[in-house]
């Protein structure tokens, strides 16, 4: 079972097979939802992963005047195989365990491994601090300005210590740490990451899908615990995805006259019908009969191919936008069951002053 | 009985209350340390082992140094801790990294406790020592109703550097960069088999309060110096989370209330 699992890495394996051995199960449930995940049948028998950390080069085409946008195949390709490699990657964890399927998956996409798009953050940071200093904005800002910013900061930084007197200069506020971990890897580059819990059926009902792995899902064990009980289980975690570009032609409004950008909604439009058409293909080979918690996600990502112009790059080199569904497919099973007649409450927590959970 | 001071709000208050917990005070435990500089960490992609061990004994020390004002409060045990981890550049290119560890100490009050849980087993651990967990007050009490313990925070923790000159290899490609990726899920998973390591050692197979599981875990990440340091990228990942037990089999929490799902449709909001 292990050799068929080269691509993980060898701590994976040891801490997966220590947890078999111990019996130990780690996640990262809640409570609440730990107890529902018990509560529908299931115990958690540990806490799974998938990383891809990829480099996408964008392919800017060139269009002729009258063409509208295009898909960028490869790109959505790229894309695609990401997101795929993070979460075979789980799979496989999940596999080493033993598990029946994951719950609560998260797919994120962590873009803060461009040092364009941290550099942008910065700048974002540093204008946003001058203005509250009352710092005055050069006059003519042009393509130059960005260029020349980090100069500019200094300066106003080196000011503002002396003006308050201080002895030492500390880290300009845009320089210090953020709440996220950025990595400058290169340009670019994005960081793949699926996390989820593997479960496995208390008295080993099949509950793996038609290709013998898993199921994946981004249910919480709330909903997942809902599912359960009213007669369905999920089979897979199926997703589609389209990076369109629309060239910048279409983005700009010339006419004094109100009227419809007619392309670019054509293009918004393609894009999420082809999304979603391969979302439904993929649910089809899963021999799904629904697909439940679909989410549209319209993301503007920073593959650029000027840096230097990263702030109003959209009108220089076109938009590219990925459209990505992605949602749960589930079927059917005799055992569904009524949840009983929901109960009306008023809560009494104070929503306003209380820690969110 | 003295007043204690707690960050708890109303409700989370009043659910501890129902349960029999009254919160005895807020507790801290804080480590400052230096965490080298700049200049001595290599750009070799891979595990930067000191750094590993500076921050996990720091952690370690801000936890347990929480855990001694606990003792001294006589409590059972502690809830909602938080860890937190703030980078410094001190002095040049010196890293300073301050670590605190905060969270509320409750003990069981058989007095106000209801008549069903006036017997109720202390839940201090088998050596006496009161037990830690990050769950909310209201989480702590669903968990015992549902017939678990906290135990302890589990945590691990790895620092890694990367090597920048890799991406040579990728100019203008639509390709994984494989030594990242590998180098990345290496990093989590170390982490998190730390925290699966120090939890064994700290209690053996077969030991009174042997945890069966950890539930709330989060692998959190953070980057050393920030996004304005020069350099490689070092990247710490933290695993964090509690452990659990059952509760003894005579616990009358266990059969107090069974933890029944319901349907419910919020009015506010």
């Amino acid at each position: 079972m292990t050799d068929r699992h080269d691509d993980l890495p060898v701590h994976a394996k040891e801490r997966l097979a220590d947890m078999r051995e111990r019996r130990l199960f780690t996640s990262d449930l809640s409570v609440s939802e730990f107890v529902l995940v018990r509560e529908a049948g299931f115990d958690p028998i540990g806490m799974v992963m998938g990383v891809s950390i990829y480099q996408i080069a964008p392919q800017i085409p060139s269009l002729g005047n009258d063409e509208p946008g295009r898909e960028l195949v490869a790109t959505t390709k790229a894309l695609y195989h990401a997101r795929e490699l993070a979460m075979n990657r789980m799979e496989e964890e999940a596999e080493e365990l033993g598990a029946d399927g994951i719950i609560g998956v998260r797919l994120t996409v962590n873009l803060s491994t461009d040092p364009n798009r941290v550099a942008w953050q910065q700048y974002r940071a540093w204008s946003k601090w001058s203005k509250q200093m009352g710092f005055r904005r050069p006059q003519g800002v042009n393509a130059g300005y960005w260029a020349g910013w980090a100069q500019l900061a200094q300066q106003q930084w080196t000011q503002y210590t002396q003006q308050m007197g201080w002895q030492q200069m500390p880290l300009a506020p845009w320089q210090r740490p953020t709440g996220q971990a950025s990595y400058q890897l290169g340009v670019n580059t994005a960081e793949f990451i699926a996390i989820g819990t593997a479960v496995r059926h208390r008295t080993g009902e099949h509950y793996r899908n038609k290709k013998g792995k898993p199921f994946q899902s981004d249910l919480s064990g709330q909903d997942f615990w809902m599912l359960i009980r009213t007669g369905f289980r999920p089979v897979g975690f199926v997703m589609g995805n389209c990076v369109y570009y629309v060239p910048p032609r279409l983005l700009q409004c010339r006419a004094r006259s109100s009227e419809e950008l007619h392309w670019y909604t054509h293009a918004l439009y393609d894009a999420r019908e082809l999304a979603i058409e391969r979302l439904q293909d993929e649910a089809e080979d899963l021999d799904a009969t629904g697909i439940v918690g679909v989410t549209i996600a319209e993301e503007q990502h920073s593959w650029r191919t000027n840096p230097w112009n990263i702030g109003n790059a959209a009108l220089q080199t076109g938009e590219v936008i990925e459209l990505f569904v992605i949602g749960t497919a589930v079927v059917p099973t005799d055992k569904g069951g009524e949840l009983g007649k929901p109960v009306l409450v008023l809560s009494a927590n104070d929503l306003v002053t209380e820690k969110p959970e | 009985m003295t007043a204690a001071l707690s960050e708890l709000g109303v409700t989370e208050f009043l659910t501890l209350a129902r349960a029999g917990f009254l919160p005895r005070g807020l507790v801290t435990g804080s480590c400052v340390f230096s965490a080298g500089s700049q200049y001595d960490w290599t750009v070799a992609t891979g595990e930067i082992k000191t750094l590993s061990q500076a921050l996990r004994s720091a952690r370690h020390l801000a936890i347990e140094r929480m855990r001694q004002q606990a003792v001294q409060l006589r409590a059972d045990g502690v809830v909602d801790v938080r860890l937190e981890v703030e980078h410094h550049l001190w002095r040049g290119a010196r890293q300073v990294a301050k670590c605190v560890a905060v969270g509320t100490a409750v003990s069981f009050d058989s007095e106000h406790a209801p008549h069903a849980l006036k017997n109720a087993p202390t839940l201090r651990l088998a050596t006496g020592a009161p037990f830690d967990s990050d769950l909310s007050g209201g989480d702590f009490v669903t968990l015992l109703a549902a017939g678990y313990r906290p135990i302890t925070v589990a945590m691990g923790n790895c620092v890694y550097g990367l090597d920048p000159r890799t991406m040579r290899n990728y100019r203008g490609k639509d390709d994984e960069i494989r030594e990242y990726t590998t180098a990345f899920f290496d990093a989590r998973e170390l982490a998190m088999e730390r925290l699966q390591h120090d939890l064994f050692a700290g209690w053996p197979r077969g030991t009174p309060d042997c945890p069966t599981g950890i539930v709330g875990m989060t692998v959190r990440e953070e980057t050393y110096g920030g996004s304005g340091a020069s350099g490689p990228p070092i990247v710490e990942f933290t695993a964090l989370g509690t452990a659990i037990a059952p509760l003894a089999p005579n616990d009358p929490r266990r059969q107090h209330t069974r933890v029944v799902p319901q349907v419910v449709v919020p009015l506010d909001r």
